[in-house]
């Protein structure tokens, strides 16, 4: 029972790492910090770990999607991180893609219900 | 936030920070410091860092590198080639060791307990040699890899090598079985490659080597000798004669003849003493025609004889490996 317990739960998390990049571009049109992104997320009931987060925007940026910018005035040092306009045609793209599939994938598992 | 949260968070801060490359370290702590401050904003500093995981974790997501040395394309055979490096070093030592206790009569203790060292240190030596080779040719790979990846298509997959262009494993393994032994005999028992008379009860001998100078000799001797052993690696686990193969052999032979001329040309190789002790032990006259032998057979004649014969077997593996690189390794 454990065991079924724990296959569910890796294949679940297995399904969502998918979409992590996703959603985060989805939230970055306009600048926020790190906390302020899991927060707006959580809001909406996607949550995400740190510890996925952090490294996910760096390479996210690395790849020309993000691009990143320390705030050093204000209370503390916040890191900004916002969709670049390669980040947005990507965006765009993948936001094609993830209705296309939503849709195909639809189709499939709703073969059992009929 | 109290003063206790603080130094939690700072702890967790240097565990974490301490885990990832140095040029990742100064930005991690700063995004760390920031995130740990917003999330504790609204919840006790224990919730936050529990959910954040441990810091090794959090670290290891951070990480760029692979984080391996030896990876699982070469583990089979690194785990291998260690297991065959492992036996002949242990055997070896072993064997040294017991003659060595034979040959000495009186502390056995002494002797016993330098047994176990030299196994110890053997078994150490003999782990870190092949894992200094595997790890070379690991970073190797991964350079070779990357430029391959670019673009790949199926014309690029080599040809199954023609019989003739494929490098025998028991060659290879025959190879590394001898330099492993020959090794580890001249490090723990060079007083084996001696001349031996039995007189009456006691075993005498005579040592070729000039062992007087034996720490001065060794380590070139070994390191030429782990030279050769890379390059039988190699040949081992590319399996075929290519160009790595061929640049390997040619630097791993032409070391070959320039360790050899230091060998035995610069540093004082073998006993001095050797033809004048054999004289005595055999109690040879200038009749005999072992006596003979011996003065034809000087140290200097010795030393060019030898240099001559690696000069020709080194020369002779370029030729052979140039050749069949050259006629049946063209593919890759």
């Amino acid at each position: 029972m454990e065991d079924e317990k724990e296959t569910l739960s890796n294949l679940v998390s297995e399904l969502r790492r998918g979409t992590l990049i996703l959603s985060v571009l989805s939230q970055l049109k306009d600048a926020k910090y790190g906390y302020a992104l899991v927060q707006s997320l959580e809001e909406k009931n996607v949550g995400i770990d740190p510890n996925t987060l952090y490294p996910l925007l760096r390479r996210l940026e690395k790849q020309g999607l993000l691009n990143s910018q320390w705030e050093l005035e204000g209370s503390k040092p916040r890191k900004y991180y916002k969709r670049t306009i390669q980040g947005d045609k990507i965006y765009k793209a993948l936001k094609q893609h993830w209705t296309e599939l939503t849709e195909n994938m639809e189709r499939l598992v709703g073969e059992d219900a009929r | 936030m109290t003063d206790s949260e603080r130094e939690y968070m700072e702890r967790y801060i240097y565990e974490a920070v301490r885990k990832v490359p140095k040029r990742q370290r100064k930005e991690m702590e700063m995004e760390l410091r920031e995130l740990i401050e917003d999330m504790s904003e609204t919840r006790p500093m224990e919730e936050v860092l529990l959910k954040m995981g441990s810091p090794k974790d959090f670290a290891k997501q951070y990480r760029e590198d692979s984080g391996y040395i030896i990876g699982p394309e070469y583990y089979d055979d690194y785990l291998w080639v260690m297991k065959v490096v492992l036996i002949c070093v242990e055997s070896s030592v072993l064997l040294s060791g017991i003659i060595e206790i034979l040959l000495h009569e009186g502390i056995y203790v002494e002797l016993f307990g330098k047994l176990t060292g030299n196994l110890i240190l053997a078994g150490i030596a003999a782990v870190g040699a092949v894992t200094l080779i595997f790890a070379v040719l690991q970073r190797r790979k991964i350079r070779v890899e990357i430029n391959e990846k670019k673009k790949w298509s199926p014309e690029k997959l080599s040809p199954i090598p023609v019989k003739k262009a494929r490098i025998s494993r028991g060659d290879s393994i025959a190879g590394i079985v001898f330099l492993v032994l020959f090794s580890a005999l001249l490090a723990f028992a060079p007083q084996l490659f001696s001349a031996y008379s039995v007189k009456g009860e006691e075993l005498q001998y005579v040592s070729i080597f000039n062992l007087e100078k034996w720490e001065l000799i060794l380590p070139v001797f070994l390191l030429s000798l782990f030279i050769s052993l890379t390059d039988e690696v190699i040949r081992l686990v590319v399996g075929r004669y290519c160009q790595i193969v061929m640049i390997s052999n040619l630097i791993a032979n032409t070391l070959q003849i320039l360790f050899a001329v230091i060998l035995l040309k610069v540093l004082p190789f073998w006993n001095p003493e050797f033809p004048e002790k054999v004289k005595t032990m055999y109690q040879l006259t200038a009749e005999d025609r072992g006596f003979q032998f011996l003065l034809k057979w000087n140290l200097e004649f010795l030393s060019n004889l030898f240099l001559v014969l690696i000069c020709i077997t080194a020369l002779g593996e370029i030729a052979v490996t140039v050749y069949k690189t050259l006629r049946y390794g063209k593919s890759s």
